[in-house]
């Protein structure tokens, strides 16, 4: 479980960010700007002299808090619109189904970078788009677990016995829908992160001089050649904890049911 | 359920959602604090240039006017003027699709061809170190920021090394092929300039593929995965019982059911391709959609961003339900209701 | 057997592959093309009396000739192109132009008065025209234009302005892209839908310039060949100009490294520096006639309704700082008003960078403790090739330092634009560019809050600025003239709402192979007398 280890490394630095980092991310040092790395500045300067390191480490901070918080608030909007869809059927489920095919039939990037621009362009917004284009992928998950695990025996038998609908979905159908569901979250991290540092790419999302791993590599790609660092360093954090993710969604899928390889 | 039924249901829908995502957009691109017509004057237009301008676009009439509007002529199939450019958006759209569905389909074709065999090779050395090699390199594929790989590659095979030619669908003495289809790789086949067809070929290896990375590392995982499981049935078992070669075994019975799931990712990489574009088309200067988005975007031109919504739902759309119809016809099992 | 056509299909590819070009040329070579590689999506229409944008104007500065015109390096004189000479009335409100004979287009038509007098009747009469404002200022409109420019004979044209306006600012507007004279008889063949030709002129030429439109790929570039035709001058050298689309500046640097283009228009201050180490490559500079600044808004804001306070935002910022170390050089000091290569430019820097100064000012004013402002900037690049971020940071450093805390909030410069010209910002960081070359152009905009445009948006209205400014503009380029324009930047200086933070230098990294590469910021690149090897 490589990827696990990655994770917790990365979740560390984000916790512990401010005491790890030597310096500060946003302080300028016009005269020694574009320097490369050296022991007090590993990962060396970048076009305003600030430190790069110190400006991953915060990166990483923002990357793994906004990573979590978009999956959290998407899982939660998708979990409770796909279980009534599921289990009260009928209207219900077609409106519903029929809305999230409406975000389903988008390309994520393009539709966060519409409500980016619409928004206004910051670090938020960016978030609450990638949000909203991530949900319905757990609504149409939750909803597909609800439709076949409603037929159980258990269910049945708690009806029997006069539970309400609520009680039913949330003793007895979430936590065992909760697997496949878990493991898309996890990958989907990593997702919310690379897509993030798209819209930051092109200017839709988090803004200088944030230390957005994403507006790291934007800012750094007029040096690329010379000054490599500035933008590599960057790109190597999002493709580590990017992979970390991935590789513990591949390690929960394998745990939980070996038999989930569908998507 | 009979199959017609079902593709005519799934495109009715399909109708509907597009129509919703019309109004959606419409409404949101309308909250904007820009406008679009500044955008297009320029900062140094007078406000009285300004408003009449305003006035010959038709922007001044109420917004619930302005949609009807757009409606009435989408249904006649107008798209409406583009702000930013002038020009019908459906000439634009026309312009700038070929595009990008030709990088869109190259990449798909490095996809494929780096995924599916990747995933075989590590489905069959499970766990050996060509299956971690293959493991490492798809997930790569899914972990690295597009824009930095097409940067990174550019910078070291252009620039240093000069093996790849520059930006661009073509080189800047190429003159372009007649214009059949608007893809530049294929007016040059179907017109016969082989010349012309060599350069623009060489100009789409390195788009496509950096494109192309990233969904070649979802194929690879998609086929290793549905390979094994397929690997493990009892069919594969009794075929190895009755003596047949290992090979044929793989080829004849297992692969063409682990392929079906690769073909449902295909479809859905397809988004991912439209998406992806959209910065690699920055990078690499080409002329598709991926640039016109972002700026119908950035410039608040509503009737380009409506546009081009509906074009790239529509596509995706119609990419998902080929996929789903392609599955349920390859697989008599799954019918959905 | 199904094998045979994947195989004939491979060895197609492989021999089109092995065919591909490295330099074919249809016509003319590399030694005789000039390769610019720089941003062209912004062009939306080549025709001359519509078109705005930098790639547009330049390509059509190279297409069509106008009256008059700016030699090289001469922007207070306007010369004779089209025009051999003018006579201007006593009231300076009527202008005769003698044009020369034998001019032709690149039709073979003769150029003659009328298709002067349809060209400025297109520019007032085209829809949607973003550079119209440039001739209504004056006046003229569709309703008057038959009697305010009329062609008594084939070589003579008379303007009759309807009002008083500045004679400088006419003549310079007359050698602006937008006045650039089209061929009446071509263009009026290609009318459709009473378009005024719009719909062929966006993207064919019909003019009398050096060049004609070879083609326009939208996104992909802008060809232009050598017009034969063209008798107005020496023909150049140079006999084919390509503008190929390169939206990334890396790009374009690695393009010029590989000698794929011969130069790169929008390289940063940082990759500038690293082609002057360059031997292959040099670096062509000009002050452009622009200049960053910040904007303080005198009513959103109550600190910046004093006079003391808009000074101590002057004496806080570290221009040496910006130019030396974000700019890299590629910047002027610039306070006044009006930019260096114009007639009225005052180089007086009335303001060091003196933190104390600036807090004992606050202090003065009654805001010692301090305030909060929101400076909106836009997410592009500013004057000089430096990111807008940068530049804002460090704004925010040296404003901070004196005790005004600055929230920088970057947005698209299209809602940008929506809140200035709404009246509604509190501090603006943004580029102001030259029109046409008159310092009229940019102390009307900055000066007088009539005029609806810089002034107005910040809310400062200064009446008797406003009457300087008037005065001014109507003003040859005399002493007297300089008096006033003196005059005008003090006050701006001490008073306005306005802190100049630099005058960019505009920038081309160039390959040694072109010399004689003569480049200013109102015509651009010479092509008449550039040379390449």
């Amino acid at each position: 479980m490589a990827g696990g280890i990655i994770v917790a490394g990365f979740l560390v630095i984000a916790l512990a960010g401010p005491v790890l980092a030597p310096q500060d991310p946003l302080a300028q040092d016009l005269g020694r700007r574009l320097s490369g790395p050296t022991r007090d500045h590993p990962f060396g300067r970048d076009s305003l002299g600030r430190d790069v390191f110190t400006r991953v480490i915060y990166g990483a901070r923002i990357s793994v808090v906004s990573g979590t918080a978009v999956v959290l608030a998407a899982t939660a909007f998708g979990i409770v619109t796909g279980m009534l869809a599921g289990w009260k059927g009928g209207w219900w489920d077609e409106t519903l189904m029929r809305i999230t095919d409406m975000f389903l039939a988008f390309p994520s990037l393009i539709l966060a970078m519409a409500i980016s621009a619409i928004l206004r362009p910051n670090l938020t917004n960016a978030l609450l788009a990638i949000a909203v284009t991530s949900w319905p992928v757990y609504a149409r998950i939750a909803r597909g677990q609800v439709l076949t695990l409603r037929t159980r025996d258990y269910v049945e038998a708690a009806r029997a016995e006069g539970a309400t609908d609520a009680a039913i979905l949330t003793r007895h159908l979430i936590p065992n829908a909760v697997a496949p569901i878990l493991v898309q979250a996890t990958v989907d991290i990593g997702n919310i992160v690379l897509i993030s540092a798209g819209l930051s790419f092109i200017g839709f999302g988090a803004q200088p001089p944030t230390p957005e791993w994403g507006v790291m590599v934007s800012e750094g790609r007029r040096f690329l050649m010379d000054q490599w660092w500035i933008a590599t360093f960057p790109a190597i954090a999002i493709l580590l904890l990017v992979l970390g993710f991935n590789l513990v969604g591949d390690g929960v899928r394998d745990l939980l049911d070996p038999r989930l390889r569908k998507l | 359920m009979n199959l017609l039924r079902y593709v005519a249901r799934r495109a009715g829908l399909t109708v509907f959602v597009i129509f919703g995502i019309t109004l959606i957009t419409f409404v949101i691109s309308h909250v904007v604090p820009a406008d679009p017509v500044v955008s297009y004057l320029g900062e140094h237009a007078p406000p009285d240039l300004v408003e009449k301008v305003r006035h010959q676009m038709g922007l001044d009439r109420p917004r619930h006017i302005q949609y009807l509007l757009y409606l009435r002529d989408l249904i006649h199939g107008n798209l409406g003027v583009s702000i930013m450019d002038n020009r019908p958006v459906s000439r634009d759209l026309a312009q700038y699709l070929p595009a990008t569905v030709e990088l869109s389909t190259a990449a798909m074709v490095v996809a494929i061809v780096i995924g599916v065999p990747t995933g075989i090779v590590s489905a069959l050395y499970k766990d050996r170190w060509p299956d971690q090699v293959a493991r490492v390199f798809a997930l790569g594929g899914t972990s690295l920021p597009v824009f930095y790989v097409a940067l990174l590659l550019l910078g070291l095979l252009y620039s240093r090394l000069g093996i790849l030619p520059g930006p661009g669908q073509l080189g800047i003495y190429t003159p372009p092929p007649p214009h059949i289809t608007g893809m530049v790789a294929v007016d040059a086949l179907l017109s016969g300039s082989w010349a012309t067809l060599g350069d623009a070929l060489q100009h789409l290896i390195l788009p496509a593929f950096v494109l192309g990375y990233y969904s070649a590392g979802l194929i690879t995982r998609m086929t290793r995965g549905s390979l094994l499981e397929v690997l493990r049935q009892d069919y594969v078992r009794t075929a190895r019982a009755k003596g047949v070669a290992e090979p044929r075994v793989v080829l004849r019975h297992a692969l063409r059911n682990a392929l079906l799931p690769t073909v449902t990712v295909i479809g859905l990489t397809y988004g991912g391709l439209l998406s992806g574009a959209v910065l690699t088309e920055t990078i690499f200067s080409w002329p598709g959609l991926g640039r016109y988005v972002t700026n119908s975007m950035i410039s608040v031109d509503i009737p380009a961003v409506l546009g081009v919504t509906l074009v790239i739902a529509l596509i995706y759309s119609a990419a998902n339900l080929i996929v789903d119809v392609l599955y349920a016809y390859l697989d008599p099992q799954i019918r959905y209701t | 057997m199904r094998r045979l056509p994947i195989g004939v299909l491979a060895c197609i590819l492989l021999a089109s592959w092995a065919a591909a070009p490295g330099g074919l040329a249809a016509g003319y070579g590399p030694q005789q093309t000039v390769v610019i590689a720089l941003d062209i999506t912004d062009a939306v229409t080549l025709d001359p009396n519509l078109a705005y944008e930098l790639s547009a104007t330049m390509a059509d500065h190279q297409m069509y000739s106008n009256l008059v015109t700016f030699a090289r390096g001469n922007l207070t004189q306007p010369r004779p192109e089209v025009a051999q000479s003018w006579d201007v009335s006593k009231d300076g409100r009527i202008y005769t132009f003698h044009l020369k004979r034998g001019i032709v287009f690149s039709s073979g038509n003769s150029l003659t008065a009328d298709d002067v007098v349809y060209t400025f009747q297109r520019v007032v009469s085209l829809p949607k025209d973003p550079a119209a404002w440039l001739i209504t200022q004056m006046g003229i409109d569709d309703k008057n234009v038959s009697s305010a420019v009329t062609a008594p004979d084939p070589s003579t044209v008379v303007v009759a302005l309807p009002k008083p306006f500045s004679p400088g600012a006419f003549l310079s507007i007359m050698a602006n892209p937008v006045a650039g004279i089209v061929d009446s008889a071509t263009v009026k063949a290609h009318v459709v839908n009473n378009d005024w030709g719009n719909g062929w002129l966006t993207d064919h030429s019909a003019g009398s310039g050096p060049f004609q439109l070879a083609r326009w790929e939208r996104q992909v570039a802008i060809e232009l060949v050598e017009n034969p035709r063209y008798n107005l001058g020496p023909a150049p050298q140079v006999k084919r100009i390509i503008f190929p689309n390169i939206l990334e500046n890396t790009v374009q640097r690695e393009m010029l490294g590989r000698g794929d283009a011969d130069v790169a228009w929008n390289l940063s201050a940082a990759q500038l520096a690293a082609v002057r180490s360059d031997p292959r490559l040099y670096v062509v500079q000009t002050p452009d006639l622009a200049m960053e600044y910040l904007g303080m808004d005198v009513k959103n804001v109550p600190a910046f309704a004093k006079a003391e306070v808009r000074r101590a935002v002057k004496y806080a910022i570290d221009y040496d700082g910006i130019i030396n170390d974000l700019l890299n050089g590629n910047g002027t000091p610039l306070q006044g008003v009006i930019p260096k290569g114009l007639f009225g430019y005052e180089p007086t820097l009335w303001f060091k960078h003196d933190p104390a100064k600036a807090k004992s000012l606050l202090a003065e004013a009654g805001v010692g403790a301090g305030f909060t402002a929101e400076l909106l900037t836009s997410t592009g690049p500013a004057a000089g090739g430096i990111s807008s971020g940068d530049l804002a940071a460090k704004v925010k450093n040296d404003l901070g330092a004196v005790g005004i805390t600055i929230n920088v909030r970057q947005v698209a410069t299209s809602e940008l634009l929506k809140t200035y010209r709404g009246q509604q910002s509190q501090m603006v960081m943004l580029s102001w560019f030259v029109d046409y070359p008159d310092p009229d152009d940019f102390a009307k905009p900055f000066g007088d809050y009539t005029q609806k445009s810089l002034a107005w948006r910040l809310q400062y209205y200064n009446d008797p600025l406003v009457k300087l400014v008037g005065q001014a503009a109507e003003m040859q380029n005399t002493p007297e003239r300089g008096a006033i324009y003196t005059k005008v930047n003090e006050t701006m200086a001490q008073d306005g709402p306005f802190a100049i933070l630099y005058q960019p230098v505009l920038s081309l990294a160039v390959s040694k192979r072109l010399q004689n590469f003569l480049f200013d910021p109102v015509n651009f690149i010479d092509f008449l007398s550039l040379t390449k090897h």
